[in-house]
């Protein structure tokens, strides 16, 4: 499978301000590599902000591909996304920290929908254009609050 | 003969955005003299306008490695000491990806990658809100 087929088929969407890649098929080096260039011009393009990388169909993850994962968070985050990695699977989880990896100060959750809340956007006050009065949240939703411990996972319950 | 221009020794435009609300465009190299004018200009913009946001645009920065991040990170630190909040802009994916990669650890400082980003944040910052009349 070439690298264009493969990107394709990642099939990544905007939902609520948000970018959401769901991650559902093996990546190798190259692909990753350019998965990552893709999300970020994804962002800057469609001025997201918010970031939702879901592991929930992936059931091997070796350090490489985590690093460059978690990393693409950070790189979002500069951008002024909100970033989270949802879905990490118990035993993919086991097995990176076995082997040594620290997620650092990356944000996680359970499921899409915590992750959702954690990178929704901000209170933003600017009314849509032809909108009669300003929204409360961007999205139609009530704002939460949601804070993030800063721990390195913040587990949906 | 073209005359070729210095960027460096141009001054350092100050754009005043909104109320309380500055904009400086950096282009080019950002080292010690010119972060170090830079950071002047903007207190003494700050001591003058009395603004409470600056947002630094690095779009037009070609490099920026820790050097350059530790330019900002001193320059925001020193801003806000003055009760300016300082915003950078123009994070570009290229940029987003060289700082990650080199380790180049940007602390608190609040980044975005538009100028328009920056603008709402700093509009929510003062309890601004933009309204549609009809």
């Amino acid at each position: 499978m070439n690298t264009e087929t493969a990107l394709e088929n990642i099939g990544m969407y905007v939902d609520r301000g948000c970018l959401v890649v769901p991650i559902q098929i093996e990546l190798d080096d190259d692909t990753a590599s350019k998965l990552q260039d893709e999300i970020l011009q994804r962002i800057a393009g469609t001025r997201s902000k918010g970031l939702i990388i879901d592991l929930t169909a992936v059931a091997v993850l070796d350090t490489y591909l985590a690093r460059l994962l978690f990393n693409t968070l950070k790189m979002a985050g500069l951008m002024g996304a909100r970033a989270v990695i949802t879905g990490l699977r118990p035993g993919v989880a086991v097995a990176l920290i076995d082997l040594g990896f620290e997620p650092g100060e990356a944000a996680t959750a359970l499921t899409l929908e915590g992750g959702f809340e954690i990178v929704a956007p901000p209170i933003a006050r600017v009314s849509e254009p032809g909108g009669d009065e300003p929204e409360p949240a961007v999205d139609g939703r009530e704002p939460k609050e949601v804070t993030d411990p800063g721990d390195g996972s913040l587990h949906g319950l | 003969m073209e005359k070729q221009i210095d960027l460096a020794a141009l001054p350092t435009p100050v754009n005043i955005l909104w109320e309380n609300i500055l904009m400086i465009p950096l282009f080019g190299m950002l080292d010690s003299k010119r972060s170090q004018e830079v950071l002047e200009t903007m207190l003494q913009k700050v001591i003058d306008t009395g603004a409470k946001v600056i947002v630094l645009d690095i779009l037009g920065v070609l490099t920026v490695d820790s050097a350059v991040a530790n330019h900002l990170i001193k320059i925001t630190r020193a801003t806000q000491l003055m009760g300016c909040q300082c915003i950078v802009s123009g994070i570009s994916p290229e940029v987003a990806q060289t700082m990650v990669n080199l380790g180049i650890d940007l602390e608190k400082v609040q980044t975005t990658s538009t100028l328009r980003n920056a603008l709402e944040i700093s509009f929510e910052m003062l309890g601004l809100e933009i309204r549609k009349f009809k």
